[in-house]
């Protein structure tokens, strides 16, 4: 019998063995949010979805296309959703569809870090309301983007914690009340400076996007309750000129400084940057800055030229400027037009002009035997103007003729005057390499004047509106080898919110911004049709976009949530 | 957790519980015999005394034609399996199905027994060492199994030594590989056309097409056209290569001591350079008497395998520039093919070898069985099963600045992963079988206990400086970029089960099982199931009504019951959980973060049940010359596991809930006939054909769960299925009228567009006109197998066909109406000359994905039948065997995987076995091969 008793030892000594769960590389949000050590690592990841948007195809898209500056280059139809308006559903169209998920990712991540930050064991009060002002201030940064793309959405303020499956729409001015209460505190609470930590918010990037925000705010009132918002634009803007020592911020002297690569770390203009690393375990993710790539031009199969980290990698081009991009600068007088547009590339590669490229470019026979010297020789010309001389010229030359119809159209689209702010020669490893490492200036100090300027404008103070502009275009100016700085002023009589669009285009273009400003403005139907004569589809609906349809079908009540008027 | 014993006490007709030593000649063809043993879950029965759903293939099967993975022989050959090639890479696994897709969320692969145990993969086993396979379908075979077995149970039986004379055997065969079929690219005139077409889409009222310099402007381009220099890249990534595998047993023992061994070596080289898997296998199982008592032994395999994978390059050779000069010279790899253009890299630049691009998994396996077998008095048996399963992989990856991987990133990459994995189980088995007159009772009760944990550590690094280092030396690489990583996971379960089995005059059957199962992944609280089931079976020849029926052999009517369970969820899936962010930095100071994890935690997660009620029949008659057996099963399964889609307002992506229910319901046949005998010539074949109907009944609050185009969950419909517009054609010039009526996103078509199906009659063409167009699932398969021996001659030749199912074309959305880069050659679009309905109209600058609806076009008829193999063999006669002193001695050749033939026109460059992956094809083999025994 003995083996029986071994046997149900055997059998019921197994009942030791536990069902329990053991996990020790995993973590919970309880145990590492709760000491002041630990809780940094919530405020710093609330930050990390803000990288996939700027710099990448994301924010570039959604903040750029589909506006009076930009045309599909080559006259494709890339991205048409955004670009052109054309088949444009909520089924469909990344990056509305990534872009709404990153944000409210981060939104949910500041949620969490907000609401726990009372249990965080925090003991130094300035430290704690610090972090407190970083959560606050991204809250309000993420959900700036939602309101103005998609409207009146999903307004959260707590950590999803449960299997939410419905949500209900909140109005605008809902989301104004938080956004503006958020920045309040922020920039109430952030420190001047985080040293070393220079791409965290601090106060400047708390009062930039107050100043923002009131602005945007302002349109979705009327009467006194918008003069009341465009005055705290306004005073927000005075606060931070005033203050500029202070907050640690100021304009170049010249407005090509604001973009050279060598100025581009803790840029002095910038009030918020997203810094990027030469270390690679550093930086997001392996994209890191793409803005290089995206509005060059075709140059590195030209005579005379090929591909160097001077000139970029010219293998993935989206955006050519409308030629009306190109007309707001008057390129004699304003310096911001060579700042912001190459046209001129100089050989970097020996080259002899024989019969066959006489031909295929539509040059002079009498070039056949003209050389070109790396360094020395122009290879290529690329400009908005009309060039009568152009067959005997011994380079490339591309004038407004052959860029654009005569009505402003493309005419083949493969060369144009590039945009060449976010051209990236030094961090890159390779000319054909596409991670770029350079920083990006989400807000910089000339957008609050130009702030200023609209707001002014909107509560009747046009002198005070051509004061701000002035102070730009006093900059912008060329001073060699004519002066013409006082030629570059504006009178009071000049400003109009379409002036303030132009000049928001010689100042901003390209910056992540255009589209809300056209939106924020009411002007993007009416602008699109004047300016971009690519685009015949737009109607005033798209001034929202699409929420997405994975969003809705995944609502239990997606029928009653709908969808945005339009679509 | 209840008390510890429920043990039920059982008899048996049949044998004690041991292992199935009855031998089966390799050339066995014959119809099997009703007094063979057939291994059920914890011990053996006869097949006459069977009573669930029990499907037997033995080694005479497996061994009819050479494949690299024993799952492979099973396809075809068993009612209600399911089983398609994964991909044609080296060493690439199976899919396996058992009566469809139950769970949505948990697995529904099969419970795979080695030898009694878990934990082992069937694809390590080497296929001359399987002694048989059987496969459990219905819930009262499985139930023994609990949870585990709810998506059946493959039960595999190594080879024994057996007393006597020592037999040595080898196995072997040579081939090659290749001869893929794949869409062949658009080149030359064609692909010139494309981009003239694509651009006067575009053109302006009134402009004129532009010169061909202007239209192929791209780097280096024009060029290269005028000097003709077209590149077939598919064809020459693609090689015919070979594979080979040979093995060696032995096998023999004395009264007390029984040993067999096993030596295999397996080699395959994959169609594309530097792919290729290496197997070393040792297998070794012993048994011994210890006394009249007591016996003990072991079974034990090693193996050894090194994989070089790569990066798939078919979608980047798909989709490049048809154009340039792919070697210099000497031979070499030209890097950038097209001169001027330093953007677009070869798409063969890592077939330069493993300095360029490196991907080698090294993976060593071990797996022991102990056993302890005590039989104290007669008819109780007591044995204790230990078995584990360790092992050990190896990965290490290096990317070259210049390989397909770094093309963008224009850095070099080396990784180093290590991860060790321990499983183990633990069962306890008592047996008592009582046999008295005309009742014979088996009573089994049983204890098991299963481990499995994991660990992995993982280091990577960029700019290492010598590529040829590969990734030894990742102290070579940049030392900032360095990241290093660690994780863990593990899961354990307890069960315990009693069965009992009665037979009346062996022609009543009763079998009643009980499991109770507890599971760690599941919630506290929600750990614990039991599942019950209960079969009858009815041997109905034996009934004296029945014997005057001359031609009937036998006749068994079966009918079960029961419930199995799921806790298919991950590790820790219950835990809500923050993982690390990306990587983060102000300035140059890092910045750690951690983000919620995308699944958030459901603390009240419990089993996912399903019942199957089955009724079978087998019978055979003619003397055993035809034989059947038919099934019919309905499966419900309730309180479905489902990793929800959450909004994406929330922040997080999903969470699992016990939501919804499916349902399948299907009908199985396996016929198995001697056609013909004659003296010289014998001629049998085997059909089996198996269709099932999967449907979702139930889902959270009756609603449906629209996801991606090949995600959603729709009620009424198989669990994976595709869901989108429907294509009705292209608009057509005259129709421009009609097109125009129709808008998709404030957009109206117009000639040479998709027509898409306005299925709500609003004239938009949105989100509301999605429907379900199919599902991956047939609506049946078939698998026949004819053998034919002629003297010492055999032939057999087995074909297959997969019908009803939609495939989603991978490839079919490489139309590049752009124009730009390339694409394959034979999608027929739409221009004002060229009335076609298959694609649309090219246009400037677009991808196939910007046109509406584009989606309509990935899916379709996936249906197809194909002579899988067709193996030829000779077998020396005795007498000359004999006489050379060899037990027997066979030669084949066998050509396999090589006629398909598709349904659908789209899929003629295309073997639809691959479901509609435009990477890693299959291939077709052909063979010889040598089987010797001494």
């Amino acid at each position: 019998m003995k083996n029986y008793f071994l046997i149900i030892y055997m059998l019921s000594g197994l009942t030791a063995c536990s069902l329990d769960e053991y996990n020790p590389s995993g973590i919970t949000a309880d145990a590492i949010w709760s000491s002041p050590e630990g809780f940094v690592t919530v405020v710093n990841s609330a930050y990390s979805e803000q990288r996939a948007w700027y710099g990448k195809e994301n924010g570039e898209w959604m903040g750029e296309m589909g506006t009076d500056l930009w045309f599909n280059a080559g006259r494709a139809n890339y991205a048409n959703e955004l670009m052109r308006y054309e088949n444009f559903i909520p089924g469909k169209g990344n990056p509305n569809i990534t872009t709404w998920k990153n944000l409210y990712t981060a939104i949910n991540i500041c949620n969490a870090g907000i609401n726990r930050i009372g249990n965080a064991g925090f003991t130094d009060t300035v430290m704690r309301n610090q972090r407190e002002g970083e959560l606050r201030y991204l809250r309000a940064f993420y959900y700036w983007h939602v309101v103005e793309q998609w409207g009146g959405v999903i307004l959260s303020t707590t950590e999803t914690n449960s299997a939410v499956t419905t949500a209900t729409r909140s109005d605008v001015k809902d989301f104004y009340k938080l956004i503006l209460g958020d920045l309040e505190y922020a920039a109430t609470h952030l420190p001047l400076t985080y040293g070393a930590e220079y791409s965290r918010a601090t106060q400047k990037s708390a009062l930039a996007m107050l100043a923002r925000a009131y602005l945007s705010c302002a349109y979705y009132y009327t009467g006194s309750e918008q003069q009341d918002y465009f005055k705290k634009a306004k005073a927000t803007v005075d606060e931070i000129i005033a203050r500029k020592a202070a907050l640690g911020v100021s304009l170049w002297d010249n407005y090509a400084d604001v973009f050279n690569p060598k100025n581009n770390k803790q840029n002095k203009e910038a009030m918020y940057t997203i810094s990027n690393s030469l270390t690679y375990t550093l930086d997001y993710d392996a994209n890191a800055n793409r803005l290089h790539l995206w509005f060059l031009t075709a140059y590195s199969t030209k005579p005379g030229l090929q591909q160097s980290m001077d000139y970029g990698r010219d293998g993935t081009r989206y955006f050519m400027p409308t030629r009306a991009l190109l007309d707001f600068f008057d390129d004699e007088k304003d310096s911001r037009f060579d700042g912001s547009f190459q046209t001129v590339w100089i050989c970097n590669k020996a080259f002899t002009w024989t019969e066959t490229d006489v031909r295929n470019y539509g040059k002079s026979p009498s070039l056949v035997g003209k050389t070109m010297v790396p360094g020395v020789d122009t290879a290529m010309y690329i400009t908005k103007h009309t060039i009568t001389d152009k067959s005997t010229r011994p380079y490339l030359v591309i004038d407004r003729d052959s860029v654009y119809n005569p009505n402003g159209t493309i005419r083949v689209g493969n060369d144009y005057v590039p945009l060449k702010k976010f051209m990236d020669p030094i961090t890159r490893s390779a000319a054909n390499a596409q991670p770029g490492f350079l920083d990006i200036l989400v807000i910089r100090l000339a957008e609050m004047y130009l702030i200023g300027a609209e707001a002014a404008l909107q509560m009747g103070d046009n002198n005070a509106a051509a004061a701000y502009i002035n102070v730009l275009r006093t900059r912008a100016a060329k001073k060699t080898p004519v002066d013409y700085t006082a030629a570059m002023q504006i009178s009071a009589s000049d400003v109009t919110l379409d002036f303030i669009l132009d000049e928001r285009a010689r100042e901003l273009a390209g910056e992540h911004i255009r589209w809300f400003d056209l939106k924020r403005t009411g002007k993007l139907v009416d602008r699109i049709h004047t300016y971009n004569p690519d685009v015949t589809q737009v109607q005033e609906y798209n001034r929202l976009r699409p929420v997405p349809q994975t969003q809705i079908d995944a609502l239990s009540n997606g029928a009653e949530f709908g969808q945005n008027p339009g679509y | 957790m209840r008390t510890s014993l429920t043990i039920l006490l059982t008899i048996c007709c049949a044998a004690t519980y041991a292992q199935d030593t009855t031998h089966h000649p390799p050339d066995s063809m014959k119809v099997r015999d009703l007094n063979e043993t057939i291994v059920i879950g914890y011990g053996v029965v006869k097949k006459r005394d069977l009573t669930g759903a029990v499907y037997t293939v033995k080694k005479d099967v497996i061994m009819q034609a050479p494949v690299a993975n024993p799952l492979e022989s099973l396809q075809g050959r068993v009612p209600g399996m399911d089983i398609t090639r994964s991909n044609g890479t080296p060493g690439a696994g199976a899919d396996v199905l058992i009566r469809g897709t139950r769970s949505i969320a948990g697995s529904n692969g099969p419970l795979y027994i080695i030898d009694g145990l878990q934990g082992g993969s069937m694809s390590y086993l080497n296929p001359a060492d399987i002694e048989s396979v059987e496969v459990l379908k219905d819930a009262s075979a499985t139930a023994i199994y609990g949870s585990q077995g709810a998506n059946g149970v493959v039960i595999i039986t190594t080879r024994k030594g057996k007393p006597g004379k020592t037999r040595v055997s080898y196995n072997g065969y040579y081939g090659a590989n290749g001869y893929t079929q794949y869409p062949p690219p658009r080149l030359g005139d064609s692909y010139l056309q494309l981009r003239r077409e694509a651009w006067r889409a575009t053109l302006n009222p009134g402009q004129t097409l532009p010169d061909d310099a202007t239209i192929f402007a791209n780097a280096g381009e024009y060029d290269a056209i005028g000097k003709g220099q077209w590149v077939n890249w598919v064809d020459l990534l693609l090689h015919n290569s070979s594979q080979q595998s040979h093995s060696v047993s032995v096998s023999g023992g004395g009264d007390k001591t029984k040993a067999f061994m096993s030596f295999g070596y397996y080699k395959e080289n994959g169609a594309l350079k530097y792919t290729n898997l290496t197997r070393y296998s040792v297998r070794l199982n012993l048994d011994q008497e210890v006394s009249r008592f007591v016996k003990a032994g072991i079974q034990s395999q090693i193996n050894y395998s090194t994989l070089n994978k790569r990066k798939d390059p078919m979608s980047v050779a798909l989709s490049t520039t048809p154009l340039g000069i792919p070697y210099d010279a000497n031979g070499n790899v030209n890097i950038y093919p097209v001169a001027g253009n330093t953007n677009t890299l070869s798409p063969l630049t890592d077939d330069r070898g493993p300095a360029v691009a490196t991907d080698q998994t090294i993976g060593t396996t071990v797996l022991m069985n102990g056993y302890l077998d005590i039989t104290p008095v007669k008819g109780l048996s007591f044995r204790s099963n230990l078995g584990t399963f360790i092992s050990f992989n190896r990965v290490g990856i290096f990317q070259a600045t210049t390989s397909l991987n770094r093309a963008n990133d224009g850095t070099s990459y080396s990784e180093v992963t290590n991860g060790n994995s321990r499983f183990y189980n633990w069962d306890n088995v008592l047996t008592y079988n009582l046999d008295k007159g005309d009742h014979a009772i088996t009573l089994t009760a049983l204890s098991s206990y299963t481990h499995k944990d994991a660990d992995t550590s993982n280091a990577y690094g960029i700019k290492q400086v010598l590529g040829t280092q590969l990734f030894y030396n990742l102290n070579a690489t940049e030392a900032t970029s360095r990241t290093i990583r660690s994780a863990y996971k593990g899961a354990a379960t307890m069960s315990f089960a009693g069965r009992i089995n009665y037979s009346y005059k062996g022609r009543y059957l009763l079998q009643l099982t009980e499991r109770m199962d507890g599971a760690s992944r599941l919630a506290v609280g929600h750990k614990w199931a039991g599942f019950p089931s209960v079969s009858v079976g009815w041997r109905l020849s034996e009934e004296a009504f029945m014997r005057n029926l001359r031609q009937l052999d036998d006749l068994k009517l079966r009918v079960s019951y029961g419930v199995a369970g799921n806790s298919g969820i991950s590790e820790y899936g219950t835990q809500s959980g923050l993982s690390q962010a990306n990587n983060m930095s102000f300035g140059e100071i890092p910045a750690p973060g951690y983000i919620f994890n995308s699944t958030i935690g459901n603390t009240s997660l419990g089993w996912e049940l399903s019942a199957t009620t089955n009724v079978g029949v087998d019978l055979s008659f003619l003397n055993s010359r035809i034989s059947a057996t038919i099934d019919a099963y309905n499966t419900r399964t309730t309180k479905l596991l489902l990793l929800r889609t959450l909004p994406v307002s929330t922040g997080v992506s999903s969470v699992y809930q016990n939501i919804g229910a499916t349902n399948n319901k299907g009908i199985e046949i396996a016929l198995n006939m001697v056609n013909v005998v004659h003296k010289q010539f014998k001629w049998t074949s085997t059909l089996t054909f198996t269709t099932n109907r999967e449907r979702i009944t139930d889902l959270v609050g009756g609603k449906d769960v629209i996801d991606k185009e090949t995600n959603s969950l729709l009620q009424g419909h198989p669990v994976k299925s595709f869901y989108t517009y429907r294509k009705l054609g292209i608009w057509q010039t005259g129709e421009a009228d009609k097109a125009a009526a129709l808008s998709f996103g404030g957009t109206p078509f117009k000639p040479g567009t998709l027509r898409i199906d306005d299925l709500n009659h609003d004239s938009i063409i949105n989100d509301n006109d999605r429907t379900y167009l199919g599902s991956p699932v047939p609506k049946w398969s078939l698998g026949w197998q004819h053998t034919f021996t002629y003297r010492a001659f055999d032939l057999g030749i087995f074909v297959f066909a997969r019908w009803g199912q939609m495939i989603y074309g991978e490839f079919l959305g490489r139309y590049n109406p752009g124009g730009e880069g390339g694409g394959p050659a034979f999608p027929d679009y739409w221009t004002p000359e060229n009335p076609t309905n298959d694609y649309p109209r090219p246009r400037k600058g677009s991808k196939f994905g910007d046109y509406a609806g584009y989606q309509s076009m990935l899916y379709i008829d996936g249906s197809y039948f194909k002579i899988k193999n067709v193996t030829l063999g000779y077998t020396l006669p005795k007498s000359v065997s004999s006489r050379l002193n060899i037990g027997s001695l066979r030669v084949y050749a066998t050509a396999a995987n090589i006629f398909t033939k598709s349904r659908n026109h789209l899929l003629s460059y295309y073997d639809p076995e691959r479901g509609g992956a435009e990477s890693a094809p299959l291939n077709k083999q052909v063979v010889v091969g040598l089987n010797v025994d001494f």
